[in-house]
């Protein structure tokens, strides 16, 4: 199988990022690159993985439910995608019975989502797959890691969330699986509202292990603050990276 | 996991393993994590072995 060549394009995503505060300018940065067409990541497919694991793994994953002869309608789970880009996991899971939600801070990569959408979705790999009615798909704009996020997603909840995590950020200004991890944690613990949350994983990663790293994530605080106000019930989070960095690149 | 306690960190970044207390019953509890057979290009290295992780976590039922 050839390799994908990272170095430039991973080269010129982090000087492009460089600049960059906060997450509303990365938001801004986000949005040039989807106007410009700078895709690297963008592989045209949902990942592999995801697709094994949805096919493979339901003893480990919450499932929704068909109708049964019983007449007893179906139970859908809801998903979550943040950072879903043009949306291939989220029509995949789609097709896997979730009512699937595809969060983006670029709404331009919204725009390319509805396209591929209107394309391809409900055909082949995106038809609801053996044993499972298709379920929603829905966009939505906005910053996972915004405070005041919860308008974002109108308080919903998800029973599974999906990420799959470009390592771009570990060199940036932190560690994008912390930052996941750390939000998730919190979005699920309804009832906490504590000061501080650090998530076991940070354990073998390396970038997040080191203190300083934690110290220097901007918007840690907020996203624990705003997040401590939202529960999700029974939820799983399906993340996919490199854990021990040393792989990790984003294109 | 253990949302809202600090953990132990050593001067040169280490976790303090020893000193980390149980996790708490609320947390996310990984459930599952293994390297797939198949993932995004990028997930392989020059010798086409996959280098992504797969993990799922899930609150205790």
């Amino acid at each position: 199988m050839p390799v994908d060549q990272p170095t430039d394009a991973r080269a010129r995503l982090l000087s492009h990022f460089n600049s960059a505060k906060g997450s509303t300018e990365h938001g801004t940065k986000w949005d040039e690159l989807w106007t410009e067409g700078f895709l690297p990541w963008d592989k045209g497919f949902p990942n592999p993985a995801l697709v094994d694991l949805l096919s493979q793994r339901q003893d480990i994953l919450p499932t929704s439910t068909s109708p049964n002869a019983n007449g007893q309608a179906s139970k859908k789970k809801k998903a979550l995608v943040p950072g879903c880009g043009k949306g291939y996991d989220v029509l995949l899971l789609s097709a896997f019975g979730y009512d699937a939600y595809g969060l983006e801070i670029s709404s331009k990569a919204l725009e390319e989502a509805r396209k591929v959408e209107a394309e391809v979705n409900g055909k082949d790999i995106y038809a609801a797959r053996e044993g499972f009615e298709k379920g929603e798909v829905h966009w939505i704009v906005g910053d996972f890691f915004e405070e005041g996020g919860e308008g974002i997603l109108g308080g919903e909840k998800f029973d599974l969330i999906y990420d799959y995590t470009v390592s771009i950020f570990s060199s940036m200004c932190s560690s994008s699986e912390l930052f996941f991890m750390l939000t998730v944690e919190v979005l699920m613990c309804s009832t906490s509202r504590h000061e501080t949350s650090v998530v076991e994983t940070l354990r073998r990663s390396p970038c997040a292990r080191r203190k300083s790293r934690l110290r220097g994530v901007p918007n840690i605080q907020a996203a624990i603050n705003w997040r401590a106000s939202l529960g999700i019930a029974s939820s799983s989070v399906f993340s996919s990276f490199d854990e021990t960095g040393s792989g990790a690149a984003v294109c | 996991m253990r949302p809202g306690v600090e953990l132990p960190y050593a001067e040169d970044g280490e976790l303090l393993e020893m000193k980390v207390e149980e996790p708490s019953k609320n947390g996310l509890k990984r459930i599952a994590h293994f390297q797939p057979e198949r993932t995004h290009q990028i997930g392989y290295d020059a010798e086409g072995k996959v280098t992504d992780w797969v993990s799922v976590w899930a609150h205790p039922s």
